[in-house]
């Protein structure tokens, strides 16, 4: 049997070892980093946007916007193929394409004054690919909003408890940002007040715990979802995200001793078969649909947004890019293999208290559906997690419960309201061909434009179909990590020029994303029949995938000297 | 050396968490401000703006927010910022 104390320094090891050996050689042969070179941050120092940071804060600053509720949710779910094959995905995932495809996509950004990974997919290819990227982002936010309400509300309905703490934290975060940003109380006196309130939330919640079954849930967060993202962000956003930064980052550190020092056995089998029962609940062969259910803590195409758009024009030195791109993702992997870990250890464990019968052999057939329908898709990681807590430190499985509940469904809620807002301003810009018609006035109206996408996210969510949702989103991430590695592979190919075969280790993974990714959602289009919204969604950005595709072959044809030198 | 480099990670850390206290607030502000210099450089667009004499007199003190405007209208990709603020 292998020990979870094991498995943790095996992680720790293969991240650290890679950062050196082929992280470093990244940084040499193929993006050739220069501390000589000026970074947009001071050659543009405006002393708003391009500011240089110290690596440290930049580091912190890039992995709290990388991360939030997706490395834990999918790692839970890919447990049905074992812990060992989505442990694999998961470190293959972070070494050669996720931190390759974060690392890239910042210090393309940086060579070119700090643009986004999207302008330079229109620079690099055509402006046609550059607009395409607007519409990906559209459609994957209607399938966040649907995954995530239905994540929140199943954590709500099934753990009434942290529903209070969760609507405390909300109450807890208005009087930070009000202490913050209106009474200007000292940043740290403010901050020491809202944990303390914030833990008095979580005890307050065993106290009175708000009963409302899933489909309440969902038509409370609907119409949260819509006033939330019409607040001004000091209200509500900015203070409870700035919390949630405290949560992440004490849930990370107490998980990682946690589940290093307890050296339990992993008791889950480490692979059950090639094909579990997992999307849709069908048989679910590991390639090519693994990156359907494992997104952000392997890879993840929001990243290269984040990476390009802050960052870059933050970067002090171009030496700080491999820690902050690269390192930032091996963080996020870090924190997908405390999920892996703490399931495989005290999976048993949680089934047994949820009253279902599991059993090594009927794992992979049983343990998606199981989860979702009885133990609750994040349940399942945060009771493992507060089993790992109490054995490790003695906190009692409750309040470790309640507490990696209120922190997956804050992130959750953070990312409904800004997926909301985001969902607003694109829907705004998508409509613009109408302009001048009065069907433009109505649908740009600021409700309107909320609205829409709320509504159609709350009605994929009522659908209860989590298991089609999550894998549509994954899918729609995967196709932009993939899309945005090409562009990355592109810049490497035409602009930075590597030395010798290294311009394959982008390339490489590039093609290999795309053809894996491809032929997934054409599997899932075919295998799994999703309903017509869900079908529709992805059936577009399929075509999409393909043309701009297409936009990368002819670019790649084009003879280097048609591409300005950064 | 190690102790010192230890410290400054933990200082830069600190001051992670004080810059994720404010990067919202401080994406509202900066679209305030885009919203003021349009209010005044609204003509350079084509847009109505207040008397030519009060523009003139408060351009000077706009200097720095032309340059940053003029940055802001080539790089294009306001959605690209607002998704990389808010993290999904």
């Amino acid at each position: 049997m292998m020990s979870s104390t094991f498995v943790m320094l095996i992680a720790v090891a293969i991240y650290i070892a890679m950062y050196y050996i082929y992280g470093k050689s990244l940084e040499k042969r193929v993006v050739k980093a220069d501390p000589s070179r000026k970074t947009p941050a001071h050659k543009y120092y405006d002393g708003v946007d391009y500011v240089p940071a110290h690596p440290a804060v930049l580091y912190g600053h890039h992995f709290a916007s990388i991360a939030g509720a997706g490395p834990i949710v999918g790692p839970a779910v890919a447990m049905a193929w074992g812990w060992l094959p989505g442990l694999l995905w998961v470190w293959f995932g972070n070494v050669f394409i996720g931190a390759v495809h974060d690392y890239l996509a910042l210090m393309s950004s940086v060579r070119h004054d700090g643009k986004s990974i999207q302008w330079l997919a229109g620079n690099l290819m055509t402006k046609r690919t550059g607009y395409t990227f607007e519409l990906y982002v559209w459609f994957a936010l209607l399938l966040v909003l649907a995954a995530f309400m239905a994540v929140i509300a199943g954590i709500f309905s099934r753990t009434p408890e942290v529903a209070t703490a969760s609507v405390i934290f909300m109450g807890v975060a208005v009087v930070l940002g009000f202490l913050m940003y209106r009474v200007k109380l000292n940043f740290y006196v403010s901050t020491v007040i809202g944990l303390i309130l914030l833990g008095l939330g979580i005890w307050v919640g065993f106290m009175f715990p708000i009963k409302a079954s899933f489909e309440m849930w969902i038509a409370i967060l609907f119409v949260y979802s819509v006033i939330a993202s019409s607040l001004p962000v000091w209200v509500l956003l900015q203070p409870r995200d700035y919390l949630n930064a405290y949560i992440l980052w004490a849930g990370l550190v107490l998980g990682g001793i946690a589940f290093i020092i307890i050296g339990k056995d992993l008791t889950a089998p480490a692979i059950t078969s090639f094909s579990p029962n997992v999307i849709g609940g069908k048989p679910s062969p590991f390639w090519p649909t693994i990156p359907l259910v494992i997104a952000c803590g392997s890879l993840s195409g929001f990243h290269a947004i984040v990476g390009s758009g802050t960052t870059s024009k933050q970067l002090d030195n171009e030496l700080h890019g491999l820690i902050v791109g690269y390192g930032g993702m091996f963080t996020e992997g870090f924190l997908s293999t405390i999920v892996i870990v703490s399931i495989a250890v005290y999976g048993f464990t949680v089934f047994a208290d949820a009253g279902v019968s599991m059993t090594p052999k009927d794992w992979g057939t049983s343990y998606a559906i199981a989860t979702t329908k009885q133990v609750g898709k994040v349940g399942i990681f945060t009771k493992s997690y507060a089993y790992g807590l109490q054995d490790a430190f003695g906190i009692p499985v409750e309040i470790g419960n309640s507490f990696a509940s209120l922190w997956v469904a804050a992130f959750a809620l953070t990312t409904l309201d800004t997926a909301t807002r985001l969902a607003r301003f694109t829907f705004q810009e998508i409509l613009e061909p109408l302009r001048g018609s009065s069907l433009y006035r109505v649908l740009s109206n600021r409700w309107i434009a909320s609205l829409v996408p709320a509504a159609i996210g709350a009605w994929m969510a009522l659908a209860k179909s989590w298991l089609i949702i999550w894998p549509a989103f994954s899918g729609m991430n995967q196709l932009l990590a993939s899309i945005a590695l090409m562009t990355a592979a592109l810049w490497v190919i035409k602009v930075a020029k590597p030395s010798g075969a290294w311009k394959f280790a982008v390339l490489i993974p590039a093609l290999f994303l795309w053809i894996t990714v491809t032929t997934a959602i054409v599997w899932f289009l075919v295998v799994i029949k999703p309903s017509v919204e869900v079908a529709t969604i992805l059936g577009v950005s399929l075509v999409l995938n393909f043309m701009l595709f297409l936009d990368f072959v002819s670019a790649y044809k084009k003879p280097a000297v048609e591409y300005a030198p950064a | 050396m190690l102790q010192h480099n230890f410290l400054n990670f933990l200082k830069g850390f600190l001051s992670a968490f004080k810059s994720h206290s404010v990067e919202y607030v401080e994406f509202e502000l900066k679209e305030l401000e885009n919203a003021f210099a349009l209010m005044l450089l609204g003509s350079l667009i084509g847009l109505p703006s207040p008397p030519t004499p009060i523009a003139l007199r408060v351009l000077p003190h706009m200097a720095r927010e032309i340059y940053v405007m003029q940055r802001r209208a080539k790089s294009d990709d306001v959605m690209g910022e607002i998704a990389g603020l808010f993290d999904i």
